[in-house]
């Protein structure tokens, strides 16, 4: 469990310094140019501006997620996916056993298409805005 | 009634001896400037001059190498609550994840002002540039003119009694441009703020200002001051037409080109 979540925190804190580090420096200089405070800035700009790569980090690390799952399950656990198509593997249970190998691919098709809506909707504005650089009309 | 009517004039703002440098490149040097209440003046230079150097400085985004910037008598360290920025770049400058309307509100939040009270304000003032239908609009989803005129409205929502603006119409067609340039002379006779104004159009500038400072050498310096003497009254084709404006534009024309 608790190497699910270790694995799963650096590809979201990776993609969320790029996202910082990528920000519009103007958005910030507006910022200080209206004295907006330190912590309002961090939740409505430096955040927000970020939001598209944390999307992206926490992407890659619920496919981290699943799949450490599914492995650790296989290893040292007695109940769950993993646990199962291992059980039923060694009983010979061929159809079983690849019955949940499926599942678990499903499982994480679902995951991945549930959050891609999700990312749709928390970053729709994103979806929209031209690239920045090739901006000037 | 806007927030700006209630203020009596906008306080004056001074520049004793101002110096910036880069490291060891020297960009300003010794510039003295008294932007009157109520004025619009206009910098004008050659590209590259120091123009946007200067207009940082006075924004306090960037500090001073030396002198003094004040207002109202005080000197100021640092960005000011009088002073209200419109960036060239709108499209930097505005936030593509907030509605218009949180766009232009969003630093009276900044303020600690209620939602509702702040809502208000922001529309008031998306009026004041003509965009009240757009509030509930993204800024993607508007034209660049449009953007520009949210940055404007989100300064004067701020109450902003000084306009900064670098080249605020550089990326815009030339008919939007003029409509522009006639708001902001239109908001400065409403609103009696005083305007700032960086551009590297010698016409825009006369047409619009009532004095131009033109910036010209390495450190730049102010190499002439011209109060430019076409009333307040201006209108786009007969202003542009006068002999007085000819005057005035050959004038910061020769002092630019060096000819
Ligand atoms: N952050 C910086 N660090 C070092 N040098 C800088 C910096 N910003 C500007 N300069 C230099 O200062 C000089 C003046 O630049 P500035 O942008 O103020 O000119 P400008 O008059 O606004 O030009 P333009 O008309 O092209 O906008 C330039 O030589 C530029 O290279
Ligand atoms: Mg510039």
């Amino acid at each position: 469990m608790f190497l699910i979540v270790f694995a799963c925190v650096w590809p979201i804190l990776l993609n969320t310094i790029d996202g910082v580090r990528g920000m519009n420096p103007q958005m910030l200089e507006m910022a200080q140019a209206f004295r907006i405070p330190f912590g309002l800035r961090n939740r409505r700009i430096l955040f927000m501006g970020a939001l598209p790569q944390i999307m992206a980090g926490m992407r890659i690390a619920l496919a981290v997620s699943l799949v450490l799952m599914v492995i650790s399950e296989f290893v040292g656990a007695s109940a769950g996916l993993g646990f199962y198509i291992r059980e039923k593997k060694e009983a010979f249970a061929m159809a079983e056993a690849w019955g949940g190998t499926l599942l678990t691919g499903l499982l994480g098709y679902l995951m991945s298409a549930l959050f891609l809506r999700f990312e749709r909707w928390a970053l729709h504005w994103h979806f929209q805005t031209p690239e920045p650089g090739k901006a000037a009309s | 009634m806007n927030a700006m009517t209630t203020i009596p004039s906008a306080p004056p703002m001074q520049v004793r001896n101002l110096s910036k440098s880069y490291g060891y490149s020297q960009i300003l040097k010794g510039i003295d400037l008294d932007v009157r209440p109520g004025e619009i003046l206009a910098i004008v230079g050659p590209s590259g001059v120091g123009k946007t150097t200067l207009l940082r400085s006075l924004s306090g985004l960037t500090g001073l190498t030396a002198g003094s910037v004040s207002i109202g008598g005080k000197v100021v360290n640092g960005p000011a609550p009088e002073i209200g920025l419109v960036f060239q770049d709108y499209r930097g400058s505005l936030m593509p994840w907030m509605r218009t309307l949180e766009n232009v509100a969003f630093p009276l939040e900044g303020k600690g002002m209620p939602k509702a009270r702040r809502e208000e304000l922001a529309l008031k003032c998306l009026a004041d540039v003509g965009l009240e239908a757009a509030a509930r609009k993204y800024p993607w989803e508007l034209s660049g003119g449009m953007q520009q005129r949210v940055s404007i409205a989100r300064a004067l929502a701020y109450d902003a009694h000084i306009l900064l603006m670098d080249e605020p119409f550089g990326s815009l067609d030339a008919q939007t441009r003029m409509v522009l340039e006639d708001l902001v002379i239109a908001l400065q006779r409403r609103l009696g703020i005083s305007v700032i104004l960086v551009t590297h159009d010698i016409d825009e500038a006369i047409y619009m200002s009532d004095r131009v400072v033109v910036l010209n050498g390495r450190p730049a310096q102010v190499v002439d001051l011209v109060e430019v003497p076409l009333g307040r009254v201006r209108e786009q084709i007969a202003t542009k037409s006068d002999p007085r404006f000819v005057e005035a534009r050959n004038r910061v024309m020769r002092e630019i080109m060096g000819g």
